[in-house]
C-alpha cells in the first residue's frame, strides 16, 4: 500500500494520478485474459468445435483452483506488504516458505481429490459423451501441473507486494507468450490436440515459476529463501486463511454459478451452447478486465480523499471513472452487436457453432455499456470503507438477480432466456448501484457544505 | 526544551487501570521530554490529512481485514491472478501510516511513547528503552473506578476488555505477545513501587543506560 504519498493522493490532478494508479493494473489485468484467449483459440481451430465446448466445462474448475489459491495467496500478500511496511524481514521470510508449503499442500490436495473424481465433477459441470473426453484429456494434465500453477501464482503475487510489481508482471506477460508460443508447437507440430494446449499452459508456469523462484533465492532481495522459513508457523498459517477465506468464498460462490450457467446452456441449447458461452465470455472478459484494472486504480484515490473529507475530489475521480468505463464497456457493447463475427471467427470457423456464439454474444453484450455502473460503484463502495454495499452490488449482478432469471427465462424464451438473463442481472444491477449512489451522495450532503 | 547528547525514546506499554499513563507522564515531566499518548493519533491525522476519526476507530483495537477481503471482488468468473483485498482506509494502511508518524516523532527529539505499539515500530532506534508497565488486579480495579467514578465489577469488565483488545491489535502487528516479559525490556508493577517510584527507576535506568557515553 502507499502509505507513504498521501498527500500526492490529496492534492494532484486527478486525471494524472488515475493514470498513474490505474494504467498498470489495466496492464496487469489485460495480460490475464489474454492468458485465458490464447488456449482457446488453438483449441478451437486446430481441435474442434466440441472441444471449445470441453474447455468451456473446466471453467469451474479453473474457479475452484483460483479460490484454493487465494485462500492462501491474498492473506500471505496482505501480511507480506504490512511486514514489509514495517521492514520486518525475518517474519516476511518467514511468510515466504510457508506460502511455497501451503500452496504445495493445497495443490497437491487438489489435485488427489479431482483427479480421483474427475469424471463425475465433469458430468456434474455438465459433460455428456461428445464433450468428456476434451474436457477429461485437458484437466488431467492441467490437474498434474496444479502444484506448478498453485505455487506459482502465490509467488507472483508475493512478489508484488515485495516490492516488484515488474517483475511480478513480466513473469506473467512471459507465461502468455510462451504459451502462445508453445501452443501451435504442441497441437498442431506435436499433433497432441486438446492435451498439448495444457501441456503448453503447463510448461510456461514451468519457466515462469523457474523465473520467480531465482528472483527469490538472490540474497540481495528483501526477502529470500533460506533454511528455516519453510516451517509452517501457526500464526501465519492462520492469518493467511483468516484473511483469504472471504476471497475464497467469492470464487467458490462463481465456481457455483457458471456450473449452473452451464446447465442451463446444456438444457436448452445443447453441448455447443456451452462452447459459445466459452468464446462470448472470453471475449467479453476482456473489457470487463480493463474495467477492473481501473477500478483498482480508483480506488486508493477515491479512499484517501474521502478519508481527507475532500468530497469534490472524490466525486470527481468516481465521474472520471464511471466515464472511462463506460467508454471501454461501450466499446465491447459495439464490437458485440456490431461485428460479432469477426471475434468470435478468431476462436472457431465451426458455422453451427459461430451461429449460436454470434447470437449469445449479441445478447450478454446487451446491457455492457451500464455495467460500467455496478462495477465501478462497487469497487468505490470498497475504497471508501463501506464493504457491505460492495459486497452486495457484487454478489446482486451475479448471484441474487442472475441465478433466478437463469431459472425462470429459459421456460419461456429457450436458449435466448440464458442469454437475456445476463442482461436482466446487468440492468438490475445497475438500478441497485444508482440508488446505492444517490443514496450515499444524499447522506454525505453535510460534508460538503462543511468543505465549502 | 531539554538538552540530552543522544536522541533517545522511552516506549511505555500498559495495562488498563495500571497507572502507566502517570508513569510515562512523570518521565516526561522528570526528564522535560516530550509526552505522546492520544498525541500521536493527532499528528497522524495531521501528517496524513486524512480524518482523526479514521485513527481513533482503529486505535489499540483488533483489526482483521476480513470483511476488507470480500469488499468489492466482482466474482471472478475465472482466475485472475489479481486480487486486491487491501483498501486506503483499512486497518493495516492506517497503522503503516501511524507508524510513520511514531517514527517521525521519534527522530524529532527525546520523548515518552504510550503503546501503540511504538517499542516494535522504533525497535531499530539505537537508544530506545521498553517498558511495561503492571499491577495487580485489585488495584488496577481501585484506580480505574475511582477514575472514571464506576462500579468495581464495570471497572473490571472493562480492563478484561480492554487487555483483550490491546492484546489482539499487538500481537496482530507485532508478532509479539502483548504483556510477555519476553517483548520488553523493563517490566514493573505500580503496586510494587506507586507511580512516582516506578518513574523515577525508569528515568534513573535512562540515565544510566541509554544516556551513558
Amino acid at each position: 500500500m502507499n502509505a507513504r504519498v498521501p498527500t500526492e493522493l490529496g492534492t494532484e490532478r486527478i486525471p494524472k494520478l488515475l493514470k498513474q494508479y490505474a494504467v498498470p493494473a489495466i496492464i496487469a489485468m489485460t495480460a490475464s485474459s489474454l492468458y485465458n484467449m490464447v488456449d482457446a483459440i488453438f483449441i478451437g481451430h486446430g481441435v474442434g468445435p466440441y472441444a471449445i465446448s470441453g474447455l468451456a466445462l473446466t471453467f469451474p474448475f479453473m474457479n475452484l483452483a483460483a479460490a484454493f489459491g487465494t485462500l492462501v495467496g491474498v492473506g500471505a500478500s496482505t501480511m507480506a506488504s504490512m511486514l514489509l511496511g514495517q521492514k520486518n524481514y525475518d517474519i516476511a521470510r518467514k511468510v515466504l516458505g510457508n506460502v511455497v508449503v501451503l500452496n504445495f499442500i493445497i495443490g497437491l490436495l487438489f489435485t488427489i481429490v479431482a483427479l480421483v473424481f474427475l469424471d463425475p465433477i465433469l458430468y456434474f459441470f455438465g459433460a455428456s459423451e461428445n464433450t468428456i473426453s476434451y474436457a477429461r484429456e485437458y484437466m488431467q494434465i492441467i490437474l498434474a501441473g496444479n502444484v506448478i500453477t498453485h505455487v506459482y501464482f502465490g509467488l507472483n503475487s508475493l512478489l508484488r507486494s515485495a516490492g516488484h510489481p515488474k517483475k511480478a508482471m513480466a513473469a506473467t506477460i512471459m507465461t502468455v507468450l510462451l504459451n502462445a508460443i508453445l501452443d501451435p508447437l504442441f497441437i498442431f507440430t506435436f499433433d497432441m490436440g486438446i492435451r498439448g494446449a495444457a501441456v503448453a499452459t503447463i510448461l510456461a508456469q514451468v519457466v515462469a515459476l523457474v523465473l520467480v523462484v531465482v528472483w527469490f533465492c538472490d540474497k540481495r532481495e528483501l526477502i529470500h529463501f533460506e533454511r528455516g522459513i519453510f516451517r509452517l508457523e501457526r500464526r501465519i498459517v492462520k492469518d493467511s486463511i483468516v484473511i483469504g477465506l472471504a476471497p475464497f468464498l467469492m470464487n467458490f460462490v462463481a465456481c457455483f454459478v457458471v456450473i449452473i450457467i452451464n446447465m442451463r446452456l446444456k438444457t436448452y441449447g445443447g453441448d455447443l451452447a456451452i462452447g459459445a458461452y466459452g468464446i462470448v465470455n472470453r471475449i467479453s472478459f476482456v473489457f470487463i478486465m480493463i474495467v477492473s484494472g481501473l477500478t483498482q486504480g480508483m480506488q486508493p484515490i477515491a479512499g484517501y480523499n474521502y478519508g481527507a473529507r475532500q468530497m469534490s475530489r472524490v466525486y470527481e475521480v468516481l465521474k472520471k471513472t464511471l466515464l472511462y468505463a463506460t467508454v471501454v464497456l461501450t466499446a465491447g457493447f459495439l464490437i458485440g452487436e456490431l461485428c460479432p463475427g469477426l471475434v468470435v471467427a478468431i476462436f472457431t470457423d465451426d458455422p453451427e457453432l459461430m451461429e449460436k456464439s454470434i447470437k449469445g454474444m449479441r445478447l450478454v453484450v446487451g446491457m455492457f455499456p451500464l455495467v460500467s455502473l455496478s462495477m465501478v460503484i462497487g469497487n468505490f463502495f470498497q475504497s471508501i470503507g463501506q464493504p457491505k454495499q460492495a459486497i452486495f452490488l457484487s454478489l446482486s449482478r451475479q448471484v441474487v438477480f442472475l441465478i433466478p432469471s437463469l431459472w425462470i427465462l429459459p421456460m419461456f424464451f429457450d436458449i435466448a432466456g440464458v442469454w437475456v438473463s445476463f442482461m436482466v442481472s446487468d440492468f438490475l444491477a445497475s438500478a441497485v448501484a444508482i440508488i446505492l449512489l444517490l443514496n450515499f451522495i444524499k447522506k454525505n450532503r453535510p460534508h460538503e457544505q462543511l468543505q465549502s | 526544551m531539554n538538552s540530552y547528547s543522544h536522541n533517545f525514546a522511552v516506549s511505555v506499554g500498559r495495562q488498563l487501570g495500571s497507572g502507566g499513563r502517570n508513569v510515562a507522564l512523570a518521565i516526561a515531566r522528570k526528564m522535560d521530554i516530550a509526552f505522546y499518548d492520544k498525541e500521536i493519533i493527532t499528528q497522524a491525522a495531521k501528517d496524513s490529512g486524512l480524518a482523526p476519526e479514521y485513527f481513533e476507530k482503529v486505535d489499540e483495537k483488533p483489526s482483521f481485514p476480513i470483511v476488507g477481503g470480500l469488499a468489492g471482488l466482482n466474482i471472478p468468473f475465472y482466475s485472475t491472478g489479481v486480487l486486491n483485498t487491501d483498501y486506503y482506509l483499512g486497518n493495516n494502511n492506517l497503522f503503516q501510516i501511524q507508524s510513520r508518524t511514531v517514527e517521525m516523532l521519534a527522530e524529532k527529539g527525546p520523548g515518552v511513547f504510550v503503546g501503540r505499539c511504538a517499542d516494535y515500530i522504533l525497535r531499530d532506534h539505537p537508544r530506545l528503552l521498553t517498558v511495561f508497565i503492571t499491577a495487580d488486579l485489585d488495584d488496577r480495579i481501585e484506580r480505574l473506578s475511582k477514575l472514571l467514578s464506576i462500579s468495581a465489577d464495570e471497572a473490571a469488565s472493562q480492563i478484561k476488555e480492554c487487555d483483550r483488545k490491546r492484546a489482539e491489535y499487538y500481537n496482530y502487528y507485532t508478532f509479539k505477545k502483548w504483556g510477555d516479559a519476553a517483548s520488553y525490556q523493563l517490566c514493573l508493577s505500580t503496586s510494587l513501587f506507586g507511580e512516582e517510584e516506578t518513574a523515577d527507576l525508569i528515568v534513573s535506568i535512562v540515565r544510566d543506560k541509554l544516556l551513558k557515553d
